[in-house]
């Protein structure tokens, strides 16, 4: 019988495992997916000093650290419940039921929907699905696409599916709703693209970053945006135009678009179809917490860290005995703050069992140090203070 | 602003909502007080039925038809789509013995005037390719309903606001008082209200809302679970029930394992207009808990693979847990309470809220309007036959 069992054998769940073992606690790893990695098999993107960030062989170093120390990786299996148990925690999985003192879950994340006329077209997919497909399935998903949506994630994505050869007509904004909200207002978006216009390569957008501070100078280059968009990695990005049908017969066919406000609201008699065979919508992400709501586990509501957070602290400990969490289900970050996150649960749990106290101990201090680190130089976030919104969290907790 | 209004109903679930529209339709001014968001008690934790097959012959399933036929009209005449489709409903019998159970349940059903047939074990075949082999036959009523319960109840909250109904969310009712004039004043936490009428459609809650007038009000919460499943094939395009709901509906004695009969458990199936499928069913008094047991979620699963084996491969999408209100004679109470003239109740539908709110919203409709003749007659919902009947308030 194992003394942790780790749900989701991504980025944080693999390096939690690994921490756990190094401590000497006998750990089962278990995912849902075929193999092991998570979002982290889907990542391409070069840093800041040229190289490149590749989520396979990240995964694979990952996977090889684990498996040479010992832990059990389980892929193909998935959980549908969890309880409190006298022994500890009950695992429900579609291969029969785990029991174990400790549960860490590190599901991570899933992506926002953002419904429109169409979107049950074949052809159309969400960001992420596209990512998937082209990064671990290595499946082409059409020959010329549009991406609805301009937040971080898909611009990160729709590098990527550029990268693999794939044809992005342009980007537009969703159509507004009480869903899409701020993400289909030109000047909210301008606004939350400019705090990450360091991974724009954008004459505007890092034009825009040093002098687009204020929001009349922000209005301005909205209202002067050229009228073929602005171009990122040669990409048209429209952020005055917005998708309102996907149109197509069978399939998806092409994208009806149209001019809008400052506002969002649409501008009549400017209609056009723009033909495309695929479509990518991108609505962010939130934080995949079923399985702590089942368990019993309290949540914050943080829009900053993605929606509904369970309530845990630096350690990743939640207020139920033995249940800890990792990576983007507690709150939207980039893989590296995950795997760090994962270091701290690991170590953590570690610490709590009584195995290895003085060097997990230790450990557990320099893990938790470096998640702060490697939050600020992180090059990817998705939505803005973070830090501010975690202290906050972290503050909460030791109110109960 | 003045929150003055002829009619206040206390609840906005699909009871609630459906009084709203009739009553906003019959020009009065109308306001519905809502503790939460619309249809997010028991009205979003249900399955979609308009039925008729598992209602006793007679009163009951007359009562029934007659919602059937309003939801009919309803579909052509709100401006809301509610997936709402009449393809009929079956109950599949397992044993010899509720074959012939089943038999005497048409035979009476027939008589009555309800469109009800028997089904042989061919009829069962041509049914659904996922039933198990041995199921002997089982019963069909042909005119049997469903709807998506959200979006009905969505349907009607909007019929009600064009008509000029007012719907307050997040407005909980701390208090009521009749005033000298025989005016109401609703205290709630969104200020003072006042009516000369007032509903009280508040379900699982309602006894609470009757408290604060002294009128004790016999309803208890009966959880129940449902599994939400997801399309690979399509299962069947009808509802479909075992006989045995109906016994353990009403009390019976079954022949079935022990958590089974602890849990109060039969099969279920929906398919929805998307044909994912529902599963349930499952019967507990276990007060006001709303948490998903899995113990009664495993119970169910297995109860469905015994009546569709080839179940087991499919893919579960998500279960939830709601609280029917439950009276002791399984009749709602539609009715005015003598006690408090101007005060009306409409709750303690058990699992039948779906079923029976559009005929609900009309009848409360014709008594605040106080006509000498109701669609359907009301003495067996009367507020006053618990008291007939000495049951005990609780």
């Amino acid at each position: 019988m194992s003394e942790l069992v780790i749900i989701g054998a991504g980025p944080a769940g693999l390096a939690a495992s690994i921490a756990a073992r190094e401590c000497g606690l006998k750990v089962t790893l278990i995912d849902e997916f075929i193999k092991p990695g998570g979002r982290l098999l889907g990542q391409l993107y070069q840093e800041r000093d040229g190289t490149w960030w590749n989520g396979i062989k990240e995964t694979d170093k990952l996977v090889a650290q684990a498996e040479k120390l010992g832990v059990e990786i389980t892929c193909g299996i998935s959980v549908y419940h969890l309880n409190k148990h006298e022994h500890g925690w009950l695992v429900h999985t579609n291969h029969g039921s785990m029991q174990a003192p400790y549960v860490l879950l590190a599901t991570g994340a899933a992506e926002y929907h953002v419904p429109m006329p169409g979107w049950t077209l074949p052809g159309v997919m969400s960001v992420g699905a596209a990512q998937v497909m082209t990064n671990v399935h290595r499946v082409k998903v059409g020959k010329k696409g549009m991406i609805i949506g301009a937040n971080i994630l898909s611009f990160a994505i729709m590098h990527e599916l550029q990268l693999a050869d794939l044809n992005i007509a342009c980007m537009v904004l969703p159509p507004k709703n009480e869903i899409s909200k701020s993400a289909a207002k030109p000047m909210e978006v301008m606004k939350s693209l400019l705090r990450a216009s360091h991974l724009a390569p954008s004459p505007i957008l890092r034009f825009g970053s040093r002098l687009l501070i204020n929001e009349s100078l922000c209005k301005l280059a909205l209202r002067f945006l050229p009228k073929k968009g602005m171009s990122v990695w040669g990409i048209p990005i429209h952020l005055r135009k917005a998708a309102i049908e996907i149109v197509g017969n069978q399939q998806v066919e092409g994208v009806k678009v149209v001019d809008i406000t400052m506002d969002g609201e649409p501008i009549k008699g400017t209609e056009e179809i723009v033909q495309v065979d695929f479509v990518c919508i991108s609505g962010g992400l939130y934080p995949l917490a079923e399985l702590a709501a089942v368990a019993g586990c309290p949540f914050h509501y943080i829009p900053e860290l993605g929606g509904h957070i369970p309530q845990h602290n630096e350690r990743m400990e939640t207020p139920l005995k033995g249940l800890y969490v990792a990576g983007n289900i507690t709150g939207i970050e980039g893989a590296k703050v995950a795997i760090a996150q994962g270091f701290v649960a690991g170590y953590s749990i570690a610490e709590h069992t009584g195995a290895s106290r003085e060097t997990a101990k230790r450990k557990l201090e320099e893990a938790m140090k470096n998640v702060k680190d490697i939050r600020e130089k992180a090059i990817i976030q998705f939505y803005p203070n973070v830090k501010e919104n975690r202290d906050k969290l972290y503050g909460a907790y030791q109110c109960i | 602003m003045k929150k003055n209004f002829d009619v206040i109903i206390i609840g906005g679930g699909i009871i609630g909502s459906a009084i709203a529209y009739y009553v906003s339709k019959s020009g009065m001014s109308v306001a519905v007080l809502e503790k939460n968001e619309l249809a997010s008690g028991t009205s979003s934790r249900c399955d979609g039925n308009i039925l008729a097959i598992d209602k006793d012959p007679g009163f009951d399933s007359q009562m029934s038809l007659a919602s059937q036929k309003l939801v009919n009209e309803l579909s052509k005449e709100l401006e809301h789509h509610f997936e709402y489709r009449a393809p009929g409903s079956i109950l599949v019998c397992e044993t010899e013995e509720e074959m012939i159970a089943a038999e005497k349940w048409v035979a009476r059903q027939k008589e009555a005037g309800l469109p009800f047939k028997m089904l042989d074990r061919s009829d069962i075949r041509q049914e659904s390719p996922f039933f198990a082999d041995d199921l002997l036959g089982g019963l069909e009523c042909e005119t049997d309903s469903t709807v998506n319960p959200y979006l009905f109840s969505f349907a009607l909250a909007e019929g009600a606001k064009k008509k000029g109904a007012n719907i307050y969310t997040h407005t909980e009712v701390h208090s009521i008082k009749k005033s000298t004039t025989g005016d109401f004043k609703i205290e709630t936490s969104s200020g003072l209200f006042t009516a000369k009428k007032v509903v009280n459609a508040a379900g699982i809650w309602a006894p609470m809302i009757g408290k604060m007038l002294d009128i004790p009000i016999p309803i208890k919460p009966r959880k129940g679970h449902i599994i939400v499943a997801s399309r690979q094939q399509p299962v069947g395009l009808r509802k479909v029930m075992e006989f045995g709901y109906l016994i353990s509906k009403f009390g019976g004695q079954r022949k079935v394992d022990p958590p089974t009969e602890k849990y109060g458990v039969a099969l279920v199936f929906e398919p929805t207009e998307s044909q994912n499928f529902l599963i349930g069913s499952s019967r507990e008094f276990v007060g006001m808990n709303t948490t998903v047991n899995i113990d009664v979620i495993k119970c169910i699963a297995r109860r469905a693979i015994r009546f569709y084996p080839k179940m087991a491969d499919m893919l579960v999408i998500r279960t939830y847990a709601g609280l029917r209100p439950w009276t002791n004679d399984h009749l709602p109470i539609i009715s005015h309470v003598d006690e408090v003239p101007g005060f009306y109740i409409a709750a303690g539908h058990e699992g039948d809220g779906i079923s029976l709110a559009a005929i609900t919203g009309k009848l409360i409709d014709e008594l605040i309007k106080e006509k000498s003749h109701t669609t359907i007659p009301i003495e067996p919902l009367r507020y006053d036959r618990f008291k007939v009947k000495g049951v005990v308030h609780s």
